[in-house]
């Protein structure tokens, strides 16, 4: 398969990263040449094979959800914009 | 009675806490050789995006004199977050980012009498095998500043290599750690996954990504990595159990009057890798060179046939780069990162600020995420790539059942040119040794050999899960034989 340039911009759309007109071609270029590296892939003995998330298989550590520290502070010092406790966003609605 | 020691800014880290401990040394007037170091390299070599006030440097490091770390200055990859310096990943995206916590790492370095000195030049978000970071600057390679400093962690092995800190932290989620170790000619270990907390690492591929240390010697590797393997309730994916310590089999080894580590030790090895087209004839060359010494010193040699390693690095461009997509979506240009001016609307806003914050390897790396997790490809690629790491995880599991370690070359060349690889999968290539023990798990160190034409070159030695002291234990007994790691560039011999 290959991607062309309207795929790039279809995913960008997905992944919410603008990318300028004239690097679609560049990406589509790009990721098709990945695409059709990674596809020797299809070709592995996986049949009957469960996929493996993590090589850690121990079961995750679960801690009680409680907060032990919070300063409000250091909370919103990393964002442009927040007012009374609330970060603030271009109006939704 | 203090006593004078020629180079002390090249001795191992074990070294100069034992000197510092045994009141030879004092802790600041070591510190303070590396901050004169750091002061005089940094702005040709850019090892540091970051670096704490000299003043209160050394104001730690003489009241940490007897703590295990003895006040040493210590340099943090800068995708560890810190509440004293910015913490970017090497990213536009987080200029400026100061972090309201400590990573895991950070808090145990600092417990342990360890000197945050400064944040250290990285591949953005850790995509990348050379560190020629376009926005912050790229990590000239101390050996030769004309070649890479590999990546993404570049700046902490060239930091080290340019002895401007004793040892430096570093992730691996593909060959990071090793990599630029291998490219630079120290020593950098990557532990079992799930070993060392990855809280406040901020995450490229959660379930590949391992903290480390790079440092001289497999020796520091085992002390340091003693000080901040621990569990973490902060971290889901940290292991639960207590960790067993490295660092008395080193010093036992150390005790013994004949060193025989190597006696009874079966070390497998992978011909199909050696006779890999893209593999240097030297590195190969180097590899033998290596094996002979074990072999003299009572190791066997197993050939070892891995089918599915054929498949590793393919299975883990997708895997990671799913990871990432996933990842990097809290870049949102609301809580913290780059805002773009003046956003239209919502949409506008995390649009334009992810266009604007991140570069083009993340973007690609991004897009190829989100494509192969879409609908009517999540099957055909991100499924079949778990599929693939199960079954490369049970190749190794096989092999591990008749060998104690598996001895490779770390990469397939010497440290390229600068701008010399602009292809995406050709740079991907370069990873080919070192993704296999990311998608396994598994503990891995690279140790430098010989050099080439002033060039360093690194081999790797990969252990079963959680058998981390034997990977150090073997990578030490091959230093206890050699030199090569004690080597320095000819930077600032005059300092």
């Amino acid at each position: 398969m290959s991607l062309t340039p309207k795929d790039i911009k279809a995913l960008a759309r997905l992944a919410r990263l603008g990318v300028d007109k004239s690097e679609l071609e560049l990406f589509a270029n790009d990721v098709n040449r990945i695409v059709d590296w990674v596809s020797i892939l299809k070709a592995a003995p996986t049949q009957g094979l469960a996929p493996l998330a993590t090589p850690n298989e121990e079961p995750c550590t679960l801690r009680p959800d409680v907060v032990e520290t919070s300063s409000s502070e250091r909370r919103f010092n990393n964002a442009q914009r927040y007012q009374d406790g609330f970060f603030l966003v271009p109006q939704v609605i | 009675m203090p006593i004078t020691i020629v180079d002390i800014h090249k001795q191992p880290l074990t070294t100069l806490v034992d000197l510092i401990h045994q009141q030879k040394l004092q802790a600041s007037e070591v510190t303070d050789i590396f901050l004169r170091r750091i002061k005089a390299f940094n702005s040709d070599n850019k090892s540091f995006l970051a670096l704490a006030e000299p003043a209160q440097v050394l104001e730690k490091s003489a009241l940490n004199a007897k703590l295990p770390l003895a006040g040493l200055p210590i340099a943090q990859k800068d995708l560890f977050c810190t509440q004293q310096l910015p913490t970017t990943c090497g990213s536009k995206m987080l200029e400026g980012f100061m972090s309201p916590f400590d990573a895991d790492i950070v808090c145990a370095t600092a417990e342990a009498g360890g000197v945050l000195v400064g944040k250290t030049n990285m591949d953005e978000f850790a995509m990348g095998s050379t560190s020629e970071n376009l926005y912050f600057g790229a990590v000239a390679n101390p050996w030769n500043p004309d070649r890479v400093a590999g990546g993404s962690s570049g700046g902490s092995a060239a930091a080290v290599a340019a002895s401007m800190v004793p040892l430096a932290t570093a992730s691996d989620t593909g060959g990071s750690i090793r990599q630029p170790a291998a490219f630079c000619g120290v020593t950098g270990f990557k532990p079992t996954y799930g070993s060392i907390s990855r809280w406040g690492m901020v995450a490229y591929a959660s379930s590949l990504d391992q903290a480390g240390p790079i440092a001289r010697t497999a020796q520091d590797c085992a002390y340091y990595l003693d000080l901040v393997n621990r569990p973490d309730s902060k971290d889901s994916t940290c292991a639960k159990h207590t960790r067993t310590a490295s660092y008395p089999t080193i010093q036992a080894m150390n005790a013994e009057t004949k060193p025989q580590y190597f006696n009874n030790k079966t070390i497998g090895f992978l011909p199909t890798w050696l006779a890999h087209e893209g593999l240097d004839p030297i590195i190969g060359q180097r590899f033998n060179d290596t094996k002979a010494l074990m072999e003299s010193q009572g190791a066997v040699f197993k050939p070892l046939e891995l089918p599915s390693l054929f498949y590793a690095l393919a299975a883990y461009y997708i895997l990671a780069s799913a990871e990432a997509s996933s990842n990097l979506s809290r870049f949102d240009g609301i809580r913290f990162g780059h805002q773009c001016q003046n956003p239209k609307n919502l949409v506008d806003l995390y649009t334009r600020s992810r266009q604007e914050g991140f570069g083009s390897e993340v973007k690609r790396r991004i897009l190829t995420g989100t494509f192969v997790l879409s609908e009517g490809f999540f099957d055909a690629y991100y499924k079949q790539a778990q599929k693939i790491r199960r079954l490369i995880k049970n190749d190794f599991d096989k092999a591990f059942a008749s060998v104690d370690l598996i001895l490779t070359p770390t990469t397939p060349t010497t440290a390229f040119t600068t701008g010399q690889v602009s292809d995406p999968v050709e740079v991907y290539l370069q990873d080919i040794f070192t993704i296999p023990a990311n998608l396994a798990g598994l503990p891995a160190i690279s140790f430098p050999v010989e050099p080439h034409q002033g060039l360093p070159i690194g081999m790797q030695l990969m252990g079963q899960r959680w058998q981390d002291t034997q990977v150090l234990a073997l990578a030490h007994a091959y230093q206890m034989q050699t030199q090569w790691h004690l080597a320095t560039p000819e930077v600032g011999e005059a300092l």
